[in-house]
């Protein structure tokens, strides 16, 4: 699948949010900006002002009885049962989330790193007998890194396979009081059972935490999976692997992220850092 | 009950509890802007009709789906007024050929008269300085980069598709539109500045 860049993204995200793209590109500037904050920032901007565009056109009248029309269907259709957030979310949520934990790193970081270690390698080989311990264990770093990487692709793997179904969902998420410059987002397929959650500005954390994603129904919090950030407090969560629901968990009602002791949580502990607008 | 005055999310809220007369309300409000849209991008009065009423009746059934935290309400609405007419449009095929043209060169915009009613007058206000200035952003704009973004916006067309329509090529086609937009939004910015320091 096609994959490009945040240059990419700054060139592309006009065209993207006045819906221009082809499904190629469509697809790949998707995949980027949920897992990239900085674009997702970007993207934002672009579809305020590509929506604004919509206030431009001259203002014409429909006809009167259009409003009689639709009020007498509203009528009818709100003799229906209540519609809430449970009803999208309900279908998925009979199979409840078990969720594979993804640590997940990005390629151009990645990139990054595997050259300064190839540079530090560099001079560490030509450091002579004394620095050869501190050589072969740069090696193992490298090897590690390598080893990061094909973990990376494995996620953007994931995050295409997300964005391209029909029925992606996202879902935003703002930070509380212990982080209110946080940030974050969730998108989700029903039919690829894939998820993924893309937070930036977290604070950092404390030795031994992690930060932890929970799915919240009425009488349960459900482990989503723990994940840390790097120095900017980015991070990033890829939820796989739907498994049987607890029949007594009650609605759907969003998404948090606590911070929790990195060995794992039964229950959420720590204090929330991110929600999403449907919690109360 | 007057619902003058009462903002959109707070009409909203109401909506979610099934306020019928909170929905009249935004209906009355926002109906001909989404009609206005609408028909701006199918180019058929009965069409933008039905475009309307979905529009609302979506609303009316799915509230939840406007999200606060993305925005304004009406930036949302009238999104989903240009996406489900661009919908419209491509399933009209060739009865609705006529691709989406300038503004000044549209055919509706002759015969149909314009109105600026509203139930509320403060709204209307605001909503006329939004649409004022987003009318000038497009008007300094250099008429093919306008074109380029409306062809994109109201007439649903990829890039590709516009460059093949204008025989351009394509790398012209993405450097208008990248070079418009960024252009209108620092006109728009200017003004948001413009308005919070006086």
């Amino acid at each position: 699948m096609m994959q490009i860049d945040c240059e990419a993204v700054r060139e592309s995200i006009d065209a993207w949010a006045l819906g221009a793209l082809d499904l190629v590109e469509l697809s790949a500037l998707d995949a980027h900006i949920v897992s990239c904050a900085e674009c997702a920032l970007l993207a934002d901007d672009a579809v305020e002002a590509a929506a604004s565009l919509a206030l431009a056109v001259p203002l014409f009248s429909a006809d009167p009885s259009l409003k009689a029309r639709v009020m007498a269907s509203a009528t009818l259709a709100g003799q229906a049962p209540v519609r809430t957030q449970q009803s999208w979310w309900f279908a998925p949520a009979a199979a409840a989330f078990v969720f594979g934990i993804g640590a997940v790193t990005w390629g151009g970081y990645m990139q990054t790193q595997v050259n300064d270690l190839n540079d530090r390698e560099a001079r560490v080989g030509t450091a002579a007998t004394a620095q050869s311990n501190q050589f072969a264990t740069m090696r193992t770093e490298l090897v590690q890194v390598s080893a990061s990487n094909v973990s990376l692709a494995s996620n953007q793997d994931a995050m295409l396979k997300i964005v391209s179904h029909d029925d992606v969902q996202r879902l935003p998420m703002a930070g509380t009081e212990m982080a209110p410059k946080a940030t974050g987002r969730y998108i989700w397929s029903r039919e690829g059972g894939l998820g993924a959650l893309v937070a930036t500005h977290l604070p950092p954390l404390p030795a031994g935490m992690s930060y932890c994603m929970w799915v919240i129904y009425e009488n349960a919090w459900t482990n989503g999976g723990l994940f840390t950030v790097d120095e900017s407090g980015s991070g990033r969560l890829i939820v796989r692997n739907l498994g049987d629901a607890p029949p007594d968990r009650g609605a759907f009602r969003g998404y948090a992220v606590t911070i929790e002791p990195s060995t794992g949580a039964a229950t959420h502990t720590g204090g929330t850092v991110l929600k999403t607008a449907a919690l109360n | 009950m007057d619902h003058a005055g009462i903002p959109d999310d707070e009409l909203m809220a109401r909506l979610c509890r099934r306020d019928l007369a909170a929905f009249g309300a935004l209906y009355d409000r926002y109906s001909d802007l989404v009609y206005s849209v609408s028909l701006r991008v199918v180019a058929d009065p009965h069409v933008a009709q039905d475009v309307t009423q979905d529009v609302f009746l979506r609303v009316w059934r799915r509230p939840e789906q406007f999200d606060l935290q993305r925005g304004k309400f009406v930036t949302w609405l009238l999104s989903v007024a240009r996406n489900r007419s661009i919908d419209e449009r491509r399933s009209q095929g060739r009865r609705l050929r006529r691709e989406a043209l300038p503004a000044a060169a549209s055919e509706v915009e002759d015969v149909l008269p314009s109105t600026d009613v509203r139930d509320d007058p403060a709204l209307a206000t605001v909503l006329a300085d939004e649409r004022r200035a987003v009318r000038k952003a497009l008007e300094v704009l250099p008429p093919e980069q306008k074109l380029a973004i409306q062809l994109a916006y109201f007439g649903g067309l990829t890039q590709q598709e516009i460059a093949e329509r204008l025989s351009t090529p394509l790398g012209t086609v993405k450097t208008r539109i990248r070079l418009g937009m960024q252009k209108m939004r620092v006109v728009l910015e200017e003004r948001r500045r413009g308005d919070r320091g006086s």
